[in-house]
């Protein structure tokens, strides 16, 4: 055991001497902390801004909904209100889909909008090979610099023959091989720390509050980094082991690396499509009119719709014409209309978020191919950024908006009956307090990600499997 | 130089590297034009749907409008009210090349009397945000990404592996210069890369040739420059006293620093420096606006009927005045918002000239159609559409004119905005910047002596 801390010591200060003279791995790591400094200051100010820019939106929103004066109830379901999502404080760690999805919804009657003014609509270019976050730094760039830095630690050694000298000097390769292991691990532990400690302090400023929800949210989003950049290291060792040239073992690594991390996600993304195609805003709208027009399958159009209403309601009152209805007709033709307006859109929406989960579904199993895609979802579920925080604020705002349209029409029926220009006042308009949607909380969001978290521990089994190989091996090829 | 270079080729393809990464970048551009392919026929189809649909709604529309003159003429001013126009931006040229925009920008949208032109596309974003974050395997993302890794792959030894393993010596004093086989051995490893991508490019332009071979030839010119950029920084690296390994690695840090790094610091840098105005204030500016507008015309107007002529126009009148306020209250606000995506794009042109595959990028979608300025010129001309039909829509609701076929027939129609012309300057850096990395390479190579 002395031997063996005795020979890691040894091999940790060589190693650390030869980086530190190796200038371009200098540059290198400056270049990336840097870049983490420069995104994490980034991140922050635009989550920051995203904060205040909310909070006051949804303050002049009440404002805007409370001083509409007297008017119709219908009409105001109309005006209705705009609903601005809440950001969780670690999504400044990983974007991911924030930009793609829209962040403020229109709950108006008859219609349930989808979310819209997406971040991304405000950017200039469309060469996107990544957002600038420490997410993206970690998950893209973590392993070019461990593969780099670890691609030569044992075909450098064998290439110079220094490895034969240790060998001949009484050391065992294995001895060696886990020395290196473990000093690349912590050189690359030790290069990424300050990327989290930034990352921590700015989780913990935000201007939105820091939860224990944050926290564990924070610490899981840690240690599945440190879990990739783990297995980054293995690899970069499994390959410096089975080649002979440090420059043959950069070219394997860097192909695995542009395979995984540029081409694979974005091939199965694109596959995502052709399988199963998302349909044109114009097509589903269009649909959508068309089953409110003419009924779910041509169940029968509005004006028909309307005629059951009215015979429903005189057999339900027992009268026989609409002035004699105790409710107001035109409240209650809205209020069902509004109610099969949910249905029509209910069953849109679900079809739609089944195409979703069917592109996600095949967009995980790419997560067989490359760890990359599976730590993708897992980072950027706990950041917050992923589809299904985008869902979870869509249903809670859907599900306002219902409470919200059929409330006003309640009030329509009940209370404009012979009143052909009835309005409501301020009163009414109050008595819906604030809507303030709440963040997932972790413990849905990790449920959603058991999969890729089984799929990435795989990985690393394989990874494992493949050092140990590559142990043996130089073991054997050493005579050992 | 013809047996040099067979002679090249030989040595390349019992090396099995050259076999290999050709396969490679012909599996990439396969995945690439299936991607292309089957994007382009989605969009076509569903161009083409929505298109036969208006026109079949355009068609019962104009039987209507045609009958109105019949109506009652409280009943035929609904019908402009009513109208629903779907109007659409030509699909981009070269969809399959580059996917651009094309994905995240609405393309279509349908436009009432109602219609508010600064909301023209907030109902019409449903893609997967997933999906799109994940990005496009397309064949400029190969051009711009894969191809030079390719090539550095193929050439970062070209000449410094003969030095390493002492073959440069012989070279340099039996032929004297190595001009020629540097020569030779470049045309092989570049067309390894090119010839698999002039093959996609080919199978996209023919499985869809209408009006598109100048911009095909275009894209494939400006790609074959973007590869030689790339190639003359290989030379020029092999002419540097560095070992094939070292190479390599410098090779990758500038790969990495220019096609990764730049395009993120840079688009980082243009968000901060050109930030845009929030969004949300946008919307309660337009909410205010809103709410006065309407109070004040239910100040000076009485209640009416929904069912009485009066009724209906005040209705119309009503709108045409909230729709005003709103448009008033944001013109400043809009106006901004143009001027500050003028200074991206500008920040980022600018910028994309320390960054080369960036440029060729943004040459690409541009002949492409699908690039940012292409979408925003279309937006603006839909926007102007929407506002010149509502006026005509607003006359014939208010009873200005008469609602009758021939109103129908001369409602404005959308005209798209003429593709924005390609700066050529770009173009000239890059060819500027290649000849004097090449002559770089090529003077030094020819100074080698030899030893």
């Amino acid at each position: 055991m002395t031997k063996h801390l005795e020979i890691l010591k040894v091999v940790s200060r060589k190693d650390r001497l030869e980086l530190i003279r190796d200038y371009r791995m200098v540059v290198l790591i400056i270049l990336i902390l840097m870049l983490a400094l420069a995104s994490i200051v980034n991140s922050y100010e635009r989550l920051g801004r995203y904060s205040v820019d909310r909070a006051i939106a949804t303050q002049q929103e009440r404002q805007s909904w409370l001083s509409q004066g007297d008017r119709d109830p219908h009409s105001a379901a109309h005006f209705a209100q705009w609903t601005f999502r809440p950001l969780v404080p670690t999504s400044m760690l990983d974007p991911f889909a924030i930009d793609y999805a829209g962040t403020a919804i229109w709950l108006e009657a008859h219609a349930r909008n989808p979310a819209a003014v997406r971040p991304v609509e405000s950017r200039a270019s469309s060469l996107d090979v990544g957002q600038l976050s420490i997410g993206w730094i970690l998950q893209a760039l973590g392993p070019v610099l461990a593969f780099l830095l670890g691609s030569g630690v044992i075909s450098k050694e064998k290439q110079n023959g220094t490895l034969r000298l240790m060998i001949a000097n009484g050391i065992v390769p294995q001895a060696v091989f886990i020395a290196k292991l473990q000093s690349l691990f912590f050189t690359i532990v030790l290069i990424v720390s300050p990327i989290f400690i930034v990352g921590l302090i700015a989780v913990f400023n935000v201007p939105t509050d820091f939860t224990l929800d944050s926290a564990i949210r924070f610490s899981l989003w840690v240690l599945f980094h440190v879990a990739w950049l783990g297995l980054a290291v293995c690899l970069a060792v499994a390959v410096s082991a089975l080649t002979g040239t440090q420059a043959r073992s950069v070219m394997i690594l860097l192909s695995i690396w542009a395979i995984a991390v540029l081409l694979i996600p974005r091939a199965i993304s694109g596959t995502a499509e052709v399988l199963y195609p998302t349909p044109s805003g114009a097509q589903f709208w269009a649909q959508v009119r068309s089953d409110i027009n003419n009924g779910i399958n041509n169940s029968g159009d509005r004006k028909q719709r309307e005629e059951a209403l009215e015979r429903a309601l005189f057999a339900k009152y027992n009268v026989a014409s609409r002035d004699e209805l105790p409710i107001s007709f035109r409240g209650a033709v809205l209020d069902a209309n509004e109610r099969f307006g949910n249905t029509v859109f209910e069953k849109h929406y679900l079809a739609l978020e089944d195409i979703y989960s069917q592109q996600r579904s095949l967009m995980r199993f790419g997560g067989l191919f490359t760890p990359f895609i599976s730590l993708q979802n897992i980072s950027a579920a706990l950041a917050g950024s992923d589809n299904h925080h985008l869902n979870h604020f869509n249903a809670q705002a859907e599900t306002e908006r219902q409470r919200v349209v059929n409330a006003l029409n309640r009030d329509l029926v009940l209370h404009s009956v012979g009143k052909s220009n009835y309005t409501a006042d301020e009163n009414l308009w109050a008595s819906f307090e604030v809507f303030e949607p709440v963040n997932m909380p972790v413990i849905e969001a990790v449920r959603g990600i058991v999969i890729d978290v089984i799929i990435m521990f795989t990985w690393l089994c394989i990874v494992i499997f493949i050092l140990v190989r590559a142990k043996t091996r130089l073991s054997n090829e050493f005579g050992q | 130089m013809i047996q040099l270079l067979r002679f090249d080729l030989l040595q390349l393809f019992r090396e099995r590297l050259a076999l290999q990464i050709f396969f490679v970048g012909l599996i990439i551009v396969t995945i690439a034009v299936s991607t292309g392919a089957s994007l382009r026929s989605k969009l076509k189809k569903e161009h083409l749907t929505i298109q036969s649909s208006a026109e079949s709604y355009k068609r019962q529309q104009k039987e209507l409008w045609r009958n109105a003159p019949q109506l009652e003429l409280k009943d035929a001013i609904i019908l402009p009210t009513q109208l629903v126009t779907t109007v659409q931006v030509p699909l981009p040229v070269l969809v399959d090349f580059a996917v651009g925009w094309s994905l995240i920008e609405p393309s279509s949208t349908d436009i009432t009397l109602r219609t508010r032109p600064d909301n023209l596309f907030t109902r019409y974003q449903i893609e997967n945000p997933e999906r799109l974050s994940r990005g496009a395997l397309d064949l400029t993302f190969v051009i711009v990404v894969v191809a030079p890794l390719l090539l550095i792959v193929l050439g970062y030894g070209i000449f410094c592996r003969d030095r390493d393993s002492g073959v440069a010596k012989i070279l340099l004093s039996q032929a004297g210069t190595p001009l020629k086989l540097i020569t030779a051995r470049s045309i092989n490893r570049v067309l390894i890369v090119f010839i698999p991508i002039v093959s996609g490019a080919l199978f996209l332009w023919l499985s869809d040739p209408n009006e598109r071979g100048i911009s095909v030839f275009n894209w494939l010119f400006v790609s074959f420059l973007s590869l030689l950029f790339w190639w003359s920084i290989i030379l020029t690296v092999n002419t540097l006293r560095l070992s094939a390994d070292t190479a390599l690695v410098l090779l990758i840090g500038i790969w990495v620093v220019f096609v990764i790094l730049a395009p993120s610091i840079i688009f980082a840098a243009n968000s901060l420096v050109n930030s845009s105005e929030s969004k949300f204030s946008t919307i309660a500016l337009a909410r205010a606006a809103e709410i006065k507008a309407t109070r004040t015309h239910e100040d000076e107007h009485p209640e009416l009927s929904r069912l009485t002529l009066e009724g209906r126009q005040s209705l119309v009148q009503k709108g045409i005045e909230i729709r005003s306020a709103i448009a008033q209250a944001l013109e400043s606000v809009e106006e901004q918002e143009q001027k500050r995506v003028k200074q991206q794009l500008v920040f980022e042109n600018s910028l994309a000239y320390i960054s080369p595959p960036m440029l060729v990028y943004n040459h690409l979608v541009s002949i492409a159609s699908s690039d940012k300025q292409y979408y925003r010129a279309q937006q603006i001309a839909l926007k102007n559409y929407a506002i010149s039909l509502n006026s005509a829509l607003s006359k014939l609701s208010l009873g200005q004119k008469v609602v009758d076929e021939l109103a129908f027939n001369t409602l404005p129609s959308f005209t798209p905005s003429p593709k924005p012309l390609q700066p050529l300057l770009p173009l000239l850096w890059l060819v500027v910047i290649t000849i004097f990395l090449c002559s770089i390479a090529l003077i030094r190579f020819k100074n080698i002596k030899p030893l």
